[in-house]
């Protein structure tokens, strides 16, 4: 895949991304392999709306240097290191979706729903916490979602890899399906129902806090 | 003022701005408050009250939130943006009427290291007004009981952000609750995302 290539898939994709509500404004990051050593990756803190081709930038996963007009994203140790570790991944997406970052916020890992593990395999990890761009949060995000399909970042996101980016793009939506279907389930196993509406929900929760 | 009738629009069709609440903002140093009971959807500059100091502003007209939005725009000289959002799980916070703290980074970042929540009587209270605009310090939302959120920023874009994260916020607090419970992040480390994001921003801003 050339440069180009590569640089209009990211923008395509961080059209899309804001679109199917996965992130707001700047937040989230995408990116797409070129080559063994380089990927085309978001930059940091400018809205998706507005990127063109010439603002992606490439970065080289090696020695970390980039080109292009803007700074790559924060996370962009994050995509390297994932990048890094398997020559398959060519697509990698980091979202701050709804029910991902509830599942995120609880630091769980969960077994994934018979309905989406053609798409994310048995069970979706929980990466450590760690500040965004530390570290600590490069790594643990990293080792959770090697040789699979998807991870939680602790009280931050999710991430997801694919061999294509519309993969990556099924995987996220998945992802949230199956994180709604679970945090459903819990619901109802805790307090014995067999229905769930916002009110219902909403009615549990206030009388279970307000005793 | 056109731009600002439109975003306010905008937002009430989105369905952040909470169904007969009121909106306000600042331009030129001048307030603008929606009248009590306005179409949110369908506003006009005359649903608009024009907050000048020889005003003579009726009661009749005078949304409930109109002190409150006055008394912030007074104490928060960058505020220039005010709305009251009451979104599924915002809403729901509200009525357990406490303070909401970060399980979730960009809350930290965005809306501050915690969201403080008022009773309902504050619309008429002077004092507390006054108690309710300095647990806003540092913040950009305020949960009121069984009303909502009253969210700001500089432009109705912040406030509609403050009001987008802290409603996925509350959600996360709530629904994480069903998974054995969620963490929150330490105040320390909310404080310093906080600070980050506001140089970060306020750089950009500049650029």
């Amino acid at each position: 895949m050339t440069a180009e290539e590569a640089r209009k898939i990211v923008v395509d994709a961080g059209i899309r991304l804001v679109g199917e509500g996965l992130v707001a404004r700047t937040w989230g990051n995408i990116s797409q392999r070129i080559d063994e050593k380089h990927i085309a990756i978001t930059p940091s803190g400018r809205p998706y709306e507005l990127l063109t081709a010439e603002d992606i930038a490439i970065l080289n996963i090696e020695d970390m240097s980039w080109e292009g007009r803007y700074k790559p994203s924060g996370e962009r140790k994050l995509h390297a290191a994932i990048y890094a570790d398997d020559i398959n991944v060519k697509a990698v997406i980091h979202t701050h979706q709804t029910n991902a970052s509830v599942c995120a916020a609880a630091r769980k890992s969960i077994a994934v729903p018979e309905t989406y593990r053609s798409l994310l395999g048995d069970e979706v990890l929980c990466a450590p916490y760690g500040l965004p761009g530390s570290k600590k949060l490069t790594k643990g995000s990293a080792a959770a979602v090697k040789g699979r399909a998807a991870a939680f970042m602790a009280n931050h996101g999710a991430v997801c890899i694919a061999a294509t980016m519309e993969q990556a793009f099924e995987r996220a939506a998945a992802l949230e399906k199956a994180c709604e279907e679970v945090i459903r389930e819990a619901f109802c196993r805790l307090y014995d129902v067999r229905e769930w509406s916002p009110e219902i929900l909403r009615e549990y929760y206030v009388k279970d806090q307000c005793v | 003022m056109k731009d600002a009738v439109n975003e306010i629009r905008k937002l009430a069709e989105k369905g952040v701005l909470a169904e007969n609440s009121a909106a306000a903002f600042r331009k030129d140093g001048v307030c603008y408050v929606t009248v009590r009971n306005a179409d949110l959807k369908n506003l006009t500059e005359t649903d608009l009250i024009v907050v000048r100091d020889d005003s003579d502003v009726s009661p009749d007209v005078m949304p409930k939130e109109y002190f409150l939005y006055l008394a912030i725009f007074e104490i928060f000289p960058k505020v220039s943006a005010i709305i009251r959002t009451s979104t599924e799980s915002i809403r729901t916070a509200s009525i357990v009427n406490r303070k909401v703290r970060p399980m979730l980074d960009d809350m930290a970042q965005i809306v501050g290291v915690s969201v403080r929540s008022v009773d309902e009587d504050v619309f008429e209270n002077a004092q507390k007004i006054v108690k309710a605009t300095s647990a806003m310090k540092d913040r950009t939302a305020l949960l009121i009981q069984n009303n909502g959120a009253v969210c700001v920023g500089a432009t109705f874009d912040d406030a509609e952000v403050s009001a987008v994260v802290f409603e996925k916020a509350c959600k996360t607090v709530i629904e994480s609750s069903f998974l054995g419970g969620g963490r929150y992040i330490n105040p320390i480390e909310c404080w310093l995302m906080h600070l980050v994001y506001k140089l970060k921003y306020s750089k950009q801003a500049k650029k």
